[in-house]
């Protein structure tokens, strides 16, 4: 009974989101693919910053190598972005694989700032290499065509987005139930006990940032193409960071659809309210968002899912 | 094949050669733009860098206070600066007071809006599972509320004020500094043992050290922990807000997003210091002033920050500590 | 302690509500200011239209769209270019120009100086229906949005940001009525060779010259210019000390300073931003050296009011480029356009800079070409028709010099890559801390001080 409610649920969602491109206009399917993005993203972080716990600050860096790695090899090397991201992923992989080498050794904030330090480190260099990246003036992608992942309109990368977003919450839900992903939960509520019960807890923690950043390096590429313009200090800015994680964080962190619930509030939230005030008073719109973040993270510390979810149950579950 | 190099270096593509300094100088001795300079100069640099690493410490001191005691990060400390840079910039043009006087002015006020912030945004969630990265996020939307608020407040145009001390210079064999960095430096190293005297001597500092090394034994014999909490992260807004006007007597542009030039080189510092350490936030801003100086010296000054955040990444994986902090419990 | 924190939450929303009524009726000038011209404009729009002189048929409305950054990193140049296009449109809709019989209605949006939303705000701009779009200031936000213009099929009037690249890259609908960034560095290098030999000094005697800037599109293609020009102007100089920075990050510029003193070239050439350029100058006065001429090129930091203010008599005798300064309008050519700043002076009680008039000029300019396609016959009501209709017409725009408001120059946009060929940039001089404008020679009020006394 309860399953065939949650398919029908599903589907019925799932058929509103093909659908919605017929029917609303095309700034908003811009907006709700920068949402499906961003959700994407999220859901990236969460398998490190949230089934892991490690709170990581230093995702843009990622985004930026997974763009920077396909539209290099796109515009220098002509090879078709479709391919190029998942070389983007492997490299950003790679470096989430020396961020987990990291996290072994700092816990908590300090992993935090030390991601954050990784990012600025990331950012210089893709300055200081200017031969290879452009440095400051970025790369402006120049191919077009479908075949190289370059749209005139935005449906497709609507359903591109949205591909994304739905293959990122079913991989969270096969990776929560996993034998690894239940290994990393285990590794966030109590690393002495899950050495205990025979986990390495430190490959544990280094695959897990792999995994993260290979998917937020894919996303990077994603990014690339929409934007069809990359620079090191706009990418690799804080704000995407702390973005990513905030968005995680509201929706609820842990779970498979908590990205997606903090990228549909917040995304929307923030372009709509600059589109709403940007002309009259710019700057009120980021008040707007900042204070909507801080009551959320106050008021429902386990993200928007959670507060759903707890609703739901009628608080049975209070607690941890 | 120097000038083979520098071909290279010119060229469509280069290889890595810009990260190994030797070459790097050969080449800029070929380009006539050799890094090298001569002694005199390489006195001047150090001292102000390490006039600049002091101010850096004085900077991250409110931040590192903060963390040590409640282990959260306060992500607002550059608008907190920026902040008190604005008090700086009003009380002397309205007012017509010494900046210096304002920096006390400063002080109190930062330290009453810092308890506020800490009631909204830290307090509610310092204490749940997961409460020290929730930190981070409610003093984000702190931060960006405080910008956009001094933008529409106080509009994008940068401010600053008269002050004859950054147009006074001393000259001491040959190296020469502004008055007003020279008196920064020195109220840094005087905040920086005054907050170490009140942690050891005053009652109030007692009981944050307390509750800095063990929460729960303070609490057992008493220590009334939310309100440490409080007064803590008052008062490490109210020695950013004293940090912004100091800042602003030297370095120009009072605007809205003044804080993010200092904020990540004082997160920086904070890590380099570790935990549990006043005196280490000094030695570790100086030490990443000079590491910055050594940079721009032996390398250009785009380089500098590499070799900073290099080192940095280096130390976190070495000794996650921080270079003066105590080894951290597992807790 | 949860009763607590609820008083405290009500105590929090209260203060937040009350800092922002404040912030809105009190403030000072600025961003407030901005908002209520917007609404004289309209009133004054609504006052003057009605009793039409000139134009007894009814006037059409065209939608604009006005893409800045007002929050964010530039918010302060990108309220300020706000200024000049508002004040372009109130003087069109008052009809003060009479070649031009259409009121201008503008959509204005934020880009917060980020890529992102800028480009989501550019569609947003293409839903309401604007014929064409000006801005965007920053040149990492102009780029990406231009480029989405080009696909969408939207004209865009680029009036400011000068990164080479923009109108390099063959796009339809985008134009460039300034001048870009080589256009930039040449002209630098043409007033100081200009202004050396007024003052009877050889250029073949200028030996030694620094590069400074910082290290984004705006300075790197400007001295990427000032490096291919060079030799051009002063054959015998060489470059003996090249540096760039991170404009937004840099927190001493000692070390730079340090090594300029050791290799004391004649001439220092620096591309700034405002605080950067007010830090150098005070490092070059703490470490005690100066060379023979310290020039702004690129026209932003040192062109600043706020530079001469923050840095008082130390400014004297920098020198910096220049795209407008009332200087002009005291020439016989540019006399006739003094109502316009004295309008602006009106509104927000003092002059208009450069940031302002490049943008009322842009506008200007898309004003001429919307009524030239209105002329053809186009109908507005068909957008996108309409829209193709203006690109074509700003494809044969040519106003010669004399007929552009404010501005010694003219607009030719009919050269294949869209960038007008005939924007000059003016240099002046900081004397007794004001800007006077030095080079073109004939618009100059006081000669240049060459070498810097010491």
């Amino acid at each position: 009974m309860r399953l065939m409610m949650k398919l029908t649920l599903s589907v019925a969602l799932l058929i509103v989101g093909a659908a919605l491109p017929l029917f609303v206009d095309e700034l908003t399917i811009s907006i709700l693919m920068q949402a499906y993005l961003w959700a994407f993203l999220a859901m990236s972080w969460d398998v490190i910053g949230g089934y892991g716990g490690q709170f990581s600050l230093g995702h843009a860096a990622f985004l930026a190598l997974g763009a920077y790695t396909s539209t290099i090899l796109l515009q220098s090397y002509n090879i078709s972005p479709w391919i190029g991201m998942w070389a983007a992923g492997l490299i950003a992989g790679g470096a989430g694989a020396l961020v987990g080498i990291a996290s072994l050794r700092l816990r908590g904030p300090f992993f935090a700032l030390g991601t954050i330090a990784f990012a600025e480190l990331v950012e210089l260099l893709l300055l200081y290499f200017k031969e290879i990246t452009g440095g400051p003036l970025g790369i402006l992608i120049t191919k077009s065509g479908p075949e190289n992942m370059l749209f005139n309109t935005q449906t497709p990368y609507y359903y591109l987005t949205l591909t994304l977003a739905i293959a990122g919450i079913l991989f969270l839900r096969w990776f929560e139930s996993s034998k690894f992903g239940i290994g990393l939960i285990a590794v966030r509520e109590d690393e002495e006990a899950a050495e205990g019960v025979g986990i390495n807890v430190y490959r544990t923690k280094v695959i897990g940032a792999t995994i993260s950043a290979f998917l937020t390096g894919i996303g990077g590429t994603i990014y690339a193409q929409w934007m069809h313009f990359i620079r090191p200090d706009i990418l690799v800015k804080l704000d995407y960071s702390t973005q990513i994680a905030a968005i995680d964080v509201v929706g609820g962190a842990g779970t498979p659809y908590g990205g997606l619930i903090g990228a549909l509030v917040l995304v929307p939230l923030s372009l709509y309210l600059n589109a709403l005030f940007g002309g009259m008073i710019a700057g009120l719109s980021v008040i707007l968002y900042g204070v909507v973040l801080l009551i959320m993270v106050v008021l429902a510390p386990g993200g928007i899912y959670g507060l759903v979810r707890g609703k739901l149950r009628g608080g049975r579950k209070g607690g941890k | 094949m120097y000038f083979q190099l520098h071909r290279r270096r010119r060229g469509d593509f280069t290889s890595l050669i810009n990260f190994f300094p030797l070459l790097r100088i050969r080449i800029g001795k070929v380009t006539g733009g050799s890094p090298l300079i001569e002694l005199g100069a390489y006195t001047q640099l150090l001292v102000s860098y390490t006039i600049l690493g002091g101010v850096y410490g004085l900077t991250a001191l409110g931040l590192s206070l903060i963390w040590g005691v409640m282990k959260a990060v306060n992500w607002a400390h550059g608008d907190f600066l920026m902040l008190g840079m604005y008090v700086a910039f009003w009380t002397v043009t309205l007012l017509g007071i010494d900046p210096y006087i304002a920096a006390i002015v400063s002080f109190i006020l930062l330290g009453l809006l810092g308890m506020m912030t800490h009631i909204i945004a830290i307090e509610p969630v310092v204490e749940k599972p997961g409460g020290h990265e929730a930190t981070l996020l409610t003093t984000l939307g702190i931060s960006v509320i405080l910008e956009s608020l001094a933008l529409i407040l106080w509009s994008p145009s940068p401010r600053s004020y008269y002050n004859s001390y950054k147009n006074t210079f001393l000259e001491v064999l040959g190296v020469r500094t502004s008055v007003a960095e020279a008196i920064a430096f020195m109220i840094s190293i005087i905040s920086i043992v005054a907050v170490d005297q009140f942690l050891r001597r005053v009652r109030i500092g007692k009981a944050i050290r307390a509750v800095s090394q063990n929460p729960i034994g303070a609490r057992v014999v008493g220590i009334d922990v939310p309100r440490i909490r409080l007064m803590t992260f008052g008062l490490g807004v109210a020695l950013a807000g004293m940090a912004g006007v100091l800042v602003s007597t030297f370095y120009p542009n009072i605007r809205p997003l003044a804080g993010s030039v200092w904020d990540i080189a004082s997160y920086v510092v904070v890590i380099f210091a570790g935990l549990g350490t006043i005196y280490g936030v000094i030695f570790a801003g100086i030490l990443i002033g000079i590491l910055e100086g050594l940079g721009t010296i032996i390398f250009s000054n785009a380089f500098r920050q590499i070799l900073v955040y290099a080192v940095f990444l280096m130390i976190l994986l070495l000794r996650p500590q921080g270079l003066f902090g105590k080894a951290l419990r597992r807790v | 302690m949860s009763f607590m924190n609820a008083k405290a939450w009500i105590l929090a929303i209260v203060l937040l509500i009350v800092g922002l009524v404040v912030g809105y009726f009190a403030a000072g000038p600025g961003q407030v200011k901005t908002v209520t011209t917007t609404t004289t404009v309209t009133e004054t729009v609504g006052v003057t239209t009605q009793p039409t002189k000139t134009t007894p048929a009814k006037r059409v409305e065209i939608k604009v769209g006005v893409l800045l950054p007002l929050s964010g990193d530039s918010a302060l140049i990108g309220q300020e270019d706000l200024r000049g296009i508002q004040l372009a449109a109130l003087h069109i809709n008052q009809s003060k120009y009479p070649n031009i019989r259409f009121t201008i209605k503008l959509v204005i949006a934020d880009t917060q100086t980020k890529q992102d939303v800028g480009v989501t705000e550019l569609r947003r701009l293409d839903q309401e229906g604007v014929v064409a779009v000006i801005g965007a200031y920053n040149s990492a936000v102009t780029y990406p949005t231009a480029a989405e213009a080009e696909r969408i099929g939207l004209p865009y009037v680029d009036p400011e940001a000068i990164s080479d690249k923009i109108t390099a890259q063959g796009w339809k609908y985008v134009f460039r009525t300034c001048a870009n960034a080589s256009k930039y560095a040449y002209d630098t290098l043409w007033a100081m060779a200009d202004i050396a030999k007024a003052n009877g000094v050889d250029v073949k005697s200028i030996k030694s010259v620094a590069l400074i800037y910082e290290n984004s599109d705006f300075g790197v293609f400007t001295t990427n210019g000032l490096k291919k020009y060079l030799n051009m102007f002063f054959p015998n100089a060489e470059i003996v000390y090249e540096e760039s920075y991170p404009a937004e990050e840099v927190t001493s510029m000692d070390d730079m300073v340090a090594k300029l003193k050791t290799k004391n070239p004649d001439l220092v050439f620096h591309v700034a931003y405002l605080k950067d350029a007010v830090l150098f100058v005070q490092t070059m006065k703490k470490l005690g050296w100066s060379p023979k001429a310290y020039v702004g090129a690129g026209a932003a930091g040192q062109a600043r009011v706020e530079f001469i203010q923050q840095l008082g008599s130390y400014a004297n005798y920098g020198y910096t480029q220049t795209e407008w300064l009332p200087d002009f309008l005291n020439s016989k050519v540019l006399s006739k356009w003094a109502w316009i700043d004295q309008d602006f002076n009106r509104i927000y009680g003092r002059s208009m800079v450069g940031s302002s008039a490049l943008n009322y000029v842009g506008t200007y300019v898309l004003a001429v070409a919307i009524q030239k396609a209105l002329d053809s016959g186009a109908d507005p009501g068909d957008l996108k028709a309409f829209r193709n209709a203006v690109r074509d017409a700003l494809e044969t725009t040519k106003i010669p010099a004399g007929e552009l408001p404010l501005m010694p120059w003219g607009v030719d946009l009919t050269v294949p890559n869209h960038q007008n060929p005939e924007a000059i940039v003016a240099m002046a001089q900081i004397l007794n801390e004001r800007l006077r404008v030095v080079w073109p020679l004939e618009f100059a009020p006081v000669k240049a001080v060459f070498p810097a006394p010491s």
